[in-house]
């Protein structure tokens, strides 16, 4: 992976690692939340995404796909961007589990089964292993 | 061999040098990255920034349909261009266009009509107004800024333009066709999503 295409893959990491957390505050989804706090979150959100937008245009070659050695056109940016989207979520999914373990009551009944709507309730982590230990006791 | 419509392609890349905030403005807008990449992140946001359920859901069945219909105009897109090349870019005859696009942007050395861009943009605004049409404004509103950013840069005529836009609008409402005959697989897409708490 060459310099430019690197640059391009943090551009996408940041964008959707901030909107992700923007998407967590409007969506209510609190297991998702890298801060207690819901403006806190948006707020983190915004600038996560803010930062790395104003540093990709202003400091990356905007017209690298000008020689004929161009990587990051067509079908390389929809992998770069899928790439950048999963890198993300899956830090999404370790710094909120880490951030809010705590912040849910463990013993109640959670809800499962309803995919995003359980991390309204529920860390990732928490979702993950609720779901894991039931099929192992169910074996 | 120029496109019929060289002319208005001229006047519109003359504009160029004449303001240079909207030199800046259009010289970000007209780049590969930053209207792909915010359509892409609004439909990541739409894809999980939805409170209700069941209109979380309908946005979702949109972000798929936009999602393939993008990816099937690009794949298209690229498909034509490998048999039909019907004129150069509008830098290479015209004067001002050259000049645009040597300060906005660059010489790109793919075929110019259909406009790659105006197919995927159009094509993804497309696929969501089939389900949300509320939430498909801001991508309409992304693809003609982009569309005329390009034009600005002298690097698309204005039927490329168009053929892209109309390529990307049938091939949205082919893959909702499609969405709706073969729909155990979306379903299933979505179902898989779940699993994984994405949807």
């Amino acid at each position: 992976m060459n310099f430019d295409a690197m640059t391009y893959l943090l551009l996408t990491f940041g964008g959707c690692l901030g909107i992700y957390q923007i998407g967590a505050f409007i969506g209510d989804f609190k297991g998702l939340w890298f801060f207690r706090k819901p403006h806190l979150t948006l707020a983190g959100g915004l600038a996560i995404l803010g930062i790395t937008y104003i540093w990709f245009f202003t400091c990356a070659d905007l017209n690298m796909n000008a020689n004929d050695a161009a990587v990051v056109e067509g079908h390389e940016q929809l992998v770069f961007f899928l790439l950048g989207a999963f890198l993300a979520l899956v830090l999404t999914f370790i710094v909120s589990s880490l951030v809010n373990h705590r912040g849910f009551k463990s013993e109640a009944e959670p809800v499962i089964g309803e995919g995003l709507e359980d991390l309204k309730t529920r860390t990732a982590y928490q979702a993950f292993s609720y779901r894991w230990n039931r099929r192992k006791k169910k074996q | 061999m120029t496109s019929p419509d060289a002319g208005i392609s001229e006047w519109i890349a003359g504009l160029a040098g004449e303001c240079s905030v909207c030199d800046d403005v259009m010289a970000l807008l007209c780049t590969d990255f930053f209207i792909p990449v915010s359509i892409s992140l609004y439909m990541l946001l739409l894809w999980f920034g939805t409170d209700d359920p069941v209109h979380r859901v309908k946005n979702q069945y949109g972000v798929m349909c936009a999602s393939a219909s993008l990816g099937i105009a690009c794949g298209f897109v690229s498909l034509i261009n490998n048999y039909v090349d019907l004129w150069d870019r509008p830098f290479v005859d015209g004067e001002k266009a050259r000049q645009a696009a040597e300060s906005l942007f660059y010489m790109p050395h793919d075929p110019s009509f259909p406009a790659n861009l105006a197919a995927v943009a159009f094509g993804a605004a497309t696929g969501l107004w089939i389900y949300n049409r509320k939430a498909s404004i801001p991508i309409f509103v992304l693809a003609i800024l982009w569309s005329i950013s390009r034009m600005y840069a002298g690097a698309h005529y204005p039927l490329d333009i168009l053929g892209g836009m109309g390529i990307g609008i049938t091939i949205a409402f082919f893959t909702y066709g499609v969405f709706r005959v073969f729909h155990p697989i979306p379903t299933f897409l979505h179902e898989l999503a779940r699993k994984f708490y994405l949807a």
